[in-house]
């Protein structure tokens, strides 16, 4: 069955077709769910949202554009959503208007590493708009608006993100070593 | 650098894990709940189709026994086919020998004066606003 076919099945509501687009995005957009969200339990239930909301708004899509962009788009969207309906400590915490000076240069030392392992090692404020920025490729402008933070803050949660990440590797390599 | 870049982009983008399989009975349960809520959904329309036509119905027939009426009343007037021809002929004559200009349709004040020899007249008048 094709990529097409399987749309049109969705939107005939036929559970064969259904069971066939989880069958085979479901992996990608767990990743994306389980970048944003730590806890197993919390990332299924936005999983089973993401699915939920493709199904129901399948004949909003007009075959223009890219479909597996259409559905992470809706993953990273619902991973916020339960971010910020959650109303996160630590993502309120984290995300105050502290702006740090100067950028470790994080991507070089990124390179070698399991950059996944790393990230789950985040503090979620962190994560989301490293996430955001260096993953999804999102303006600083663009994740304000998305958290409903300032753009400075934002700016100075990746450079935080990327300073702990850089501890990280630092650890990491010192673990190794010995 | 953005080699290094790319490369942290490829490997997060490309980060797959598989779910457990009870995510799918889930939602597959949600699913069948919104297929019942489909099922009332398609009750209530049939209800409001059938509604809708008992309402059609009986404006028609209401409608239908109005115009009922309207022709018994046209028997009640008795006017000859003659007649109605001669009357509408009035019309044309009147509205031909009328020297205001932009006569509109609808809006001048038609008065039909019959006199007892059974001749009838027409009396047209301009709407206020057309006389010059």
């Amino acid at each position: 069955m094709t990529e097409r076919e399987i749309i049109k099945g969705c939107k005939s509501k036929k559970r064969k077709a259904q069971k066939m687009l989880y069958d085979r995005y479901a992996p990608v957009l767990f990743g994306i769910c389980r970048r944003y969200i730590r806890q197993n339990e919390d990332a299924e239930d936005v999983l089973l949202e993401t699915f939920y909301k493709i199904y129901s708004n399948i004949g909003q899509y007009g075959f223009k554009g890219s479909f597996e962009g259409w559905m992470k788009r809706i993953a990273i969207n619902e991973s916020l959503m339960f971010l910020r309906k959650n109303k996160n400590p630590y993502l309120r915490a984290e995300l105050n208007d502290i702006f740090v000076e100067g950028s470790p240069n994080v991507e070089e030392l990124l390179f070698e590493q399991d950059v996944m392992k790393l990230l789950e090692q985040l503090p979620v404020g962190y994560r989301t708009v490293f996430n955001l920025y260096v993953i999804e490729g999102y303006k600083h402008r663009e994740i304000a608006e998305q958290l409903g933070i300032s753009i400075n803050t934002s700016k100075s949660q990746l450079i935080q993100a990327k300073r702990k990440l850089s501890q990280l590797i630092k650890k990491n390599k010192v673990t190794r070593a010995s | 650098m953005d080699r290094n870049l790319n490369e942290i982009r490829r490997q997060a983008r490309n980060y797959r894990v598989e779910p457990n399989r009870r995510v799918w009975r889930r939602l597959e349960s949600r699913l069948d709940q919104d297929k019942g809520k489909i099922s009332i959904s398609t009750l209530a329309g049939a209800l409001a189709m059938a509604a809708t036509f008992i309402i059609v119905t009986t404006w028609m027939l209401t409608i239908s026994s109005t115009e009922q009426l309207d022709m018994q009343d046209l028997k009640v007037d008795n006017l000859s086919t003659a007649s109605v021809y001669e009357q509408v002929g009035n019309v044309h004559a009147a509205y031909a020998s009328q020297n205001w200009k932009n006569i509109e349709e609808g809006r001048e004040k038609v008065t039909l004066i019959s006199s007892k020899s059974g001749a009838t007249t027409l009396k047209i008048q301009p709407p206020a606003d057309s006389v010059n």
